[in-house]
This record gives C-alpha cells, structure tokens and sequence, in this order.
C-alpha cells in the first residue's frame, strides 16, 4: 500500500508538473513582454531587470526558463500584481480561505442533502418518490449558476429583505484576519458582540453557499442513487437477505459503505465544476475570494495573476484529487489489493 | 423436426439499435426534451426570418415595456423591451444562434478531434499511454470554464474566439471519455477473439470496438452540449464572452441585472432560455442513458 | 407430513410480449430429514423455485401456489417481517457463488459475528466477545475449516471459492435450520473440495435432521448423494420419485434422455458415434410452447401434447407425460 502511496505521490508530482508547462506556454502567449507578464514588474528599473533575468533565466533557452519559473513560484514568489501592485502570494493567501470556506460549506451541504435522496430513490426503484428525487435532480442540475444567484439575490435579498447579498461580513464588525476563516477569526478575536458577528456572519453565508451547493446536490443525488442501485443488484445482497438481516441492516451496513468508493471516486472527479460555478458565485455575491479576484484580473488583463490563479485552482483540484484517491485506497481492502497485486 | 435456426419466423427480433430507440421512445420526458432539442435547432436556422424585429434595433419610444401578458405590455412586443428599447424576443431567436447553435458546433467539431485522440490514446499501451494519461489528468485538472476564460482573455473577444476557446476546453473531457471507454473494451474476451482470428488494429477498432462504445460516446456528446451552452452563457454572463452588439443569453441576463427590481423579465425570460434548453438536452441524455441501460429485453 | 409442501407454484413476469410463465405449476415435496435432488437444465427454473420459496425474489417475478407451506405455515400469506424470522432461522439457503456472496469489503470474521443468533447468548455483555468467537470456532471446526484464526482475519477475495461455500454453509446452520436449500453449491469449486461439500451435507443430515434440497444440473451428485429427485424441464416437473427407482427405470422421455447423455465409459464407444442427446434446444422465454413444453423436441410427442399432462402416479413414483415410457418397460 505504501508503495502505492509513493507512485501515486510521483503521479501528482508529474502532474502539476506538466500544469506549471501548460501555464507557461500560456503566459509566453499573452500579450506584452515575457519577464512583465512573469514577474508583474511594469516598466522594470535596469538593476530589477537584471535581477529579474538572473531568478527567471530570462537570457537561457526555454528549458532553464520552464525550471525556473517552477523555481520560483515553489518559493512562494509569484510576482505582483499589475493593478494593486502587491504581491500576489499574500492576495492569496487573503482569498484563498474564503474560497475554501464557501466550497467546504457547499460540499457539506450537497453531501447531506444528496446522500438521503440519492438513497432513497435507489431504494425504491420506479416508484414515485424514484421519480420524483431524479425530476429535482435534473431540473437542478439544468438552473444555471448565475441566474439562480440573480434570481435569489432579487427575492430574498431585495424583495423580502432576508438576507444581506454582498460580501462576507458587515463592515461593521472587525474581525483581524488569523486564519481567514470568518468563524475561527471571530471566536479568535476579541470582540465585544461576537455573538451578533456570529450571526451576521452565517447570514452572509447563506445565500451563496445554497445557490452554490444546488448543482453539486443534484450530482450527489444521482451518483448515489447509481452506485446504491448497483450495489443492490449484487449476489451479496441476495444472500444477506437469505439469511433473515432486515433491510436497514443490509443497506447501512453493507450495501452502503461498498457503495461509498465508487461515489467517492466520481465525485472527486466533478471538483473542477464546483471550482467553476464557486467562481461565478463569488462574482455574483460580491464574495472576496479566488474566483472574484481572478475575474476580475481577467478584465483588467492582469497577466500574472491569471496566471497565479490558474496554478492555485488547478493545482487545489489536483490536490483533492489525489489526497481523495489516497484516501479510498487505504479504507477500502478490495481495491487495496487489487492494486497491490498488479504491482 | 424444425431444422431451421429460428423456428418463429414471423416474428423479427429487433436490432439493438432499433431496441434502444424503442426503449427511449417510451420515456416521455425524453421524448419531450427531444421535440424541445428539434424546435430550438429549427429555431436556430430560421431565426432571421420569424423574428419580428433585427435584434438590436432600439425602440427609443418603448423602453421596459413588460411582456404582452402584462396589463402595460403590447402584444408587438412580445415578450417586452429592455432598457434601450430592444424586443426581447427576437434577441431571444437570434441568441439560440448563438448560445445554442454555437453550442452544437462547437461540441461536434470537439468531439471529432477529442474522440480521434481519445481513441488513439486509449488504443495504445505502456509508456505512451501513461504519458498522455498523464497530460490527460493536468489538462482536464483546470476547469473548463477558466481554461475558456483565459484563452477568450488571451485572444480576446470575438464570437469566433468563444467558440474556438470552449471547444478547446471541452477536447480533454471527449478525450478522457473515449480513451476510458476504450480501455474498458480492449480486455474484453471478444476482442482477443477477433485478434486472434487475425484482426489487424484497425479492423479490430472499426468492427469490434467502435460499436460498443459508441453509446458511451452518444451520452457524453449530450453531456458536452450541456456543458457547452452553460459556458458560452456563464462567458457572456461574466461580460468575458460574445462582444456587446450580438445577442446571447447570458450577455442579456447580465444586462438585465441592473434593471432587476423595475424590470425583472429582463432577467426571468434569458434565464429561463438558457434553463429549458439545458434541461431538454438532460433529459436527452438521462433518456438514452436509460436507454442503454435497459438493454435489449 | 412433509416438511415442504409445494404444490403449483407458478412463477411468471411481465415482459414486454406480455406475461410469461417461467415456472408452470411445479409440485415439490420434502419430507423431514430426506435429501432430495431438484434437477434440470441451465434455464429449467430451479434457482427461481428456490428463491421463492426464500422469498428473495424481487418486484417483477408474480409467485403464486395452491400450496406453498413449511411445516404447516402457509409462506404466501406471511408478513415480510414473519417471512424475514423464518429465514435464516429454520429455513437457510447457501448460493452458487460463494465469492461474491460474501460481503467484499468485511472480513469473514465480521460477517460470521453478524450471523450468530445473539438470543441465545445468556452471558454477561463483557463476556460476549469471547462467547462469540467460542462459537464461531465451533461453527468452522463443524464445516471442516481447522485454521479458524487465519480465515477469520482475512477478506473473501484471499480465500478459494471451497473455503468460502464452507464458511457460507457454516453462516447458515448458527440457527440449526431445518431446511437448507442449496443452489448448485459446488458448481465453481474444485474437485476435492466438491467431496468435502458433499460430506458435509450429508454429515447434516445425518447427525442434525436437516433436510436438504439440492439443486444441481449433475446427475452423478444426484446418483450419489440424494434420496429422491425432482427432475424439472422449462419451469415444468417433468417426473419426481425415489433415486433408485428413477435411475433405474425412467418413465418420462426427458428424464431418459438425461440419462442416456451420460457418457458410459465402461462401454466401448463407437469410432466417431454420435453421443445420444436431444436435438433441439431449450426454448427461450419468448416462445414457450404450449402444452407440454417438451413437445417439440420430444421423440415421442402426438398431437395430445398441445395439452399440459396432468401428474400420474405409478409405482411409486409421478410423472407428467401423455405417453410414458412404462408401457415400453412393461412389454419388454
């Protein structure tokens, strides 16, 4: 098994390698000078650009470039931005929690609301509540991201007045930024009325974390109804019902947790959906986080942090994917040996 | 003593082409996405000739007028105006041009080159396989949407440029798709039969595979298409999209945002465009799924 | 009394053609502690009786009977919750594929917890640990599986497939049923472990009073190992009696033919002879003739055969055929 933990380690290695390529090319294809887009520096002073050609090798062919340009950004060195001027690592640092934050909630919410009706209709296969779980399911998954956030936006917040619709917090309340997310800083800090900062908190999150958790919802729904369904159809089963066990017995403690690793894996693979609709979300709720940033850079042409963003999304993505593989094969005996044997 | 193979033979046994078909005939809701899926292809193509107005003429003296079914609206303006006057209806029928139709195209030219590539990639072994398993995960690691994005930013914004972005977007996923359905078949003991009847690749691929997979291939097209037309949307929503002056869904639904509160069939009617068509081709998809999966009875 | 009494169970689903009879009024009849063999083809409907009789048919197949009673206790007109209490408790069932009835991702030790009747346990709770793995041991020291430790700690997939029917088998009889259906319990497992099966149930038998339905479509496990046979052709019984009797004097042209298809190697075998079997094949679902469902294939079949012949009863033992083969026994 740990054997398998190493090559599955070496494959994200390769992974983000070729990524840090792939964005590489991209950045010599943007418009304007190479060592301005890489490094952020406009018009550079004479000693910046030496300096900037000695870290970056701007003077090498492409392949010491490529190292470098890895080189650095390893260090945490990303440049600054055009727009702020700042250095991009620490606006990442600043947005990345929120992002993190938004799509944690969401990812909870979908697995909580998804895996009941998912087994539900899997359990009751061509009866109405089958039919009616896989009708939300797909017109769920139909709603686009932006006009369901529009839409929420106009009824709850404009027309009843619920819930606030931008950003993350009132300014009101400041809470110092420790770890970035609102709930740990807000217990961390030592404010007067944190019990109000609590609320106002969770009523800004409200609204962007359902718009965002809907369409991961629907897929939880119907990748759990598939798998459920599987798993019932095999011999098993049939023989656990032979010998008297009670279908609660059968469903939660067999044909679920033998479910789970096919769930587990497929989710894993629609991350980079919930990344894209959190984006939109963050535009429409005014949220500070990576998608907003990110947007807006794209508007302002702001070269190194598209670039920097892409690395941070794609790289987060492989991330989870890969801690999720690892994480299947080391709970599940089947597949764990079925990997050790072919090694 | 019956010597003949089928001994009933008045009855014709149907293909498992023809099963299939008949199978998805007898789900009406996706029977019912595809008439959608066949009107908005229709609508698409005769857009220019059914629309009661050119798309971006203003109406300096009808400004927000709401939809005909409104006590304030007028039936010559269907489906009511924006803020500078344009009839929302015939930049309806002209956005399934773009949203749509842009959609189709750009989901069958990617599926060309991604189920050439997939194939050759799934058809091959060892190191070459692992190597483009391997660009295969980095590419398809960067969302869709932001691959769009930076290509649109990249090349800026033009109708062609969306088009070509998202169908480049959309390449790894036709790839991933294919090269899995593939290597699922290869080990298949019918194949090793028709190698060992003396199959070269090509033949194996054409007669064997490609028959049995092409199911696989049909659902993820319904599923790119899906994919195809929420990012043209989601581009034109975030303004990153189709340039100003030409009509797409999204590009209206952001216009309509400001108005949302005095005028909000600005924001309802593109939404609900972008949501039925959508639907209509999940229910495509879910149907010929279904299809499938019930198999030939 | 018998302790299983089937009488016209049919089975049938709704297909697409309309609905199909895949049982047709099958009568079965165990005493206590016989063991009778179910016999027939791949497609005859055997396993579909045994999973009626269990009840783990799911929504599509329609069961229906005159008489479908264990130990006097009508099946049919059970609660699920009553038919789930009779299950596993007195009537068991062990299946063709041992593998893969087991749960892949428990170990057989977790599964064999789960099958103890836990009623039974009249020792404290910090007691039942070792209570449960005394019986447990005694369990698969009963099946024949000495290394009790290692087999407890592993997964089904490290385990042969005769390992596994043992520990299924061993599952089974922790509530000392007295009835086990066995659904070809040996057909993927390997020779020598096909004995040591074989012995057990017969050991079951003997020392325990369980009577035994077999289901098999080999006739040399039935010679050896049953006392009467139930021998069933496309959902129909075709003839039922005493092994011996059978093997030695078959009334039903279907019941012959199987037993002439078994290769005499005791006899020399013409060069290049044909192997005598019944030409034809079993009928699909689709097209079941009507009447007697081996009339196309029958070398004795007449135009009575449009009809379903009714069960006779002839020394000792029933047959349904319009035109059996006694008379040709008895003038020759």
């Amino acid at each position: 098994m740990w054997f398998y933990i190493i090559r599955r380690f070496n494959l994200f290695v390769l992974t983000v390698a070729i990524l840090y390529f792939l964005v590489f090319l991209m950045l010599h294809a943007m418009p304007g000078d190479f060592a301005t887009n890489i490094s952020g520096q406009q018009q550079p002073s004479v000693e910046l650009l030496t300096e900037l050609t000695k870290s970056y090798q701007l003077d090498k062919n492409w392949f010491n470039q490529y190292i470098s340009f890895i080189n650095q950004r390893i260090h945490g060195e990303f440049g600054v931005s055009f727009t702020t001027g700042q250095s991009i690592w620490q606006e990442i640092l600043k947005f990345l929690p929120a992002t993190v934050e938004l799509c944690l909630y969401a990812t909870i919410i979908a697995l909580i609301v998804g895996f009941p009706l998912g087994i539900l209709a899997a359990v009751q296969p061509q009866k109405p509540a089958d039919f009616m779980v896989l009708g939300v399911s797909l017109v769920g998954y139909s709603i686009p991201v932006f006009w369901l956030g529009v839409i929420a936006i106009m009824y709850f917040g404009l027309e009843l007045q619920w819930l606030p619709v931008a950003g993350r917090l009132n300014l009101l309340y400041q809470v110092p930024p420790i770890t970035g997310f609102t709930f740990l800083d807000i217990w961390l800090s030592n404010l007067q009325y944190k019990e109000l900062a609590y609320r106002d908190a969770f009523s800004h999150l409200v609204m962007p974390t359902l718009t965002l958790a809907l369409i991961p919802a629907t897929m939880v729904i119907r990748i759990t109804r598939t798998a459920v369904r599987e798993e019932l159809n095999a011999n098993y089963i049939k023989a656990s019902q032979s010998r008297g066990l009670s279908p609660a017995t059968i469903i939660y403690r067999h044909a679920l947790p033998n479910a789970l690793q096919p769930i587990m894996s497929q989710l894993s693979l629609q991350l980079s959906t919930l990344l894209t609709s959190a984006m939109v979300t963050e535009v429409i709720f005014s949220w500070p986080g990576i998608g907003n940033w990110l947007i807006d850079a794209i508007y302002q042409r702001d070269y190194p942090v598209i670039s920097a963003g892409l690395l941070i999304c794609a790289g987060f993505i492989i991330l989870v994917s890969v801690l999720t593989d690892v994480i299947l094969i080391a709970t599940t005996p089947k597949r764990r040996s079925a990997v050790d044997g072919s090694n | 003593m019956a010597r003949t193979n089928s001994i009933y033979q008045e009855e014709s046994i149907p293909s498992p082409l023809q099963q299939i078909w008949r199978n998805f005939l007898s789900y009406p809701v996706a029977v019912i996405g595809s008439w959608v899926f066949g009107l908005l292809v229709v609508a698409s193509l005769i857009a220019p000739f059914i629309a009661p107005y050119p798309p971006h003429f203003q109406h300096t003296d009808a400004l927000l007028v709401p939809p005909s079914w409104h006590p304030n609206g007028h039936i010559a303006y269907f489906l009511g105006t924006d803020d500078l006057g344009r009839d929302i209806f015939s930049n309806l029928l002209y956005g399934v041009r773009t949203t749509f139709g842009s959609s189709l195209l750009v989901t069958i030219s990617a599926a060309f080159f991604g189920i050439i590539l997939g194939v050759l990639s799934g058809m091959s072994k060892g190191l070459k396989s692992s190597i483009l398993n391997h660009i295969l995960d980095a590419t398809l690691a960067i969302p869709s949407l932001l691959l769009a994005i930076v290509l649109v930013a990249i090349s800026g914004q033009s109708l062609s440029n969306v088009m070509m972005a998202v169908g480049v977007a959309l390449v790894p996923q036709f790839m991933r798709a294919t090269h899995t359905a593939v290597h699922h078949e290869l080990p298949r003991e019918y194949v090793v039969a028709a190698k060992l009847d003396g199959a070269n690749q090509i033949q194996v691929f054409f007669h064997v595979i490609l028959p049995n997979i092409l199911n696989a291939l049909v659902v993820q097209t319904t599923l790119a298409i899906s994919i195809a037309i929420i990012d043209i949307a989601t581009l034109g929503f975030l303004r990153i999209g189709v340039p100003a002056p030409t009509s797409e869904w999204g590009v209206m639904l952001a216009d309509g945002v400001d108005l949302i509160f005095i005028a909000p069939w600005t924001v309802t009617i593109p939404g609900l465009a972008i949501f039925v068509s959508v639907l209509a081709i999940n229910l495509v998809g879910y149907g010929l799924q279904r299809a499938v999966k019930e198999g030939f009875g | 009394m018998p302790l299983l009494d089937i009488r016209n169970l049919s089975i049938e689903f709704d297909s697409p053609q309309g609905r199909i009879r895949a049982v047709d009024r099958v009568n079965i009849s165990i005493n206590p502690g016989e063991i009778m063999g179910l016999v027939g083809e791949s497609g005859s409907g055997k396993s579909l009786v045994a999973k009626a009789i269990m009840g783990i048919l799911n929504e599509r197949w329609h069961v229906s009977a005159d008489r479908l009673r264990y130990n006097g206790v009508d099946l049919l007109s059970l609660s699920a919750k009553e038919r789930r209490k009779l299950m596993g408790r007195e009537i068991a069932m062990v299946f063709q594929e041992p593998k893969s009835s087991l749960d892949p991702n428990d170990t057989v030790g977790h599964q064999l917890h789960e099958s103890l009747p836990m009623e039974e346990c009249k020792v404290a709770f910090f007691r039942r640990h070792k209570w449960r793995n005394e019986k447990i041991r005694a369990l698969l020291h009963q099946v024949g599986i000495r290394d009790h430790e290692q087999v407890m700690k592993s997964y089904p997939h490290e385990l042969s497939e005769g390992i596994c029917q043992k520990v299924m088998i061993a599952m089974t009889i922790a509530y000392k049923p007295r009835l086990l259906i066995a659904d070809e319990p040996t057909t993927v497992i390997e020779a020598g472990a096909q004995a040591q099966i074989f012995k057990l149930f017969k050991k079951l038998n003997q020392l325990n009073e369980v009577s035994i339905l077999l289901i098999t479509h080999d006739l040399e496990h039935v010679a050896n190992w049953t006392e009467s046979i139930t021998v069933m052709y496309c959902g129909q019984t075709v003839e039922s009696g005493l092994t011996k009797h059978i093997f030695k004097e078959p009334y039903h042209p279907y019941t012959m033919a199987l037993l002439q298809s078994m290769p005499h190697f005791d006899e020399m075998l013409g060069h290049k002879s044909q192997l005598s079997a019944l030409s034809g094949c079993v009928p699909s679902l689709q097209h079941l003739p009507i009447g007697c469902r081996l009339g196309p294939r029958c070398p004795r079949a007449q135009r009575r055969c449009v009809k379903v012949p009714h069960m006779q009863k002839a020394h000792g033992h029933f047959f349904s055929c319009h035109f059996p083969l006694i008379d040709d026994q008895e003038s020759s």
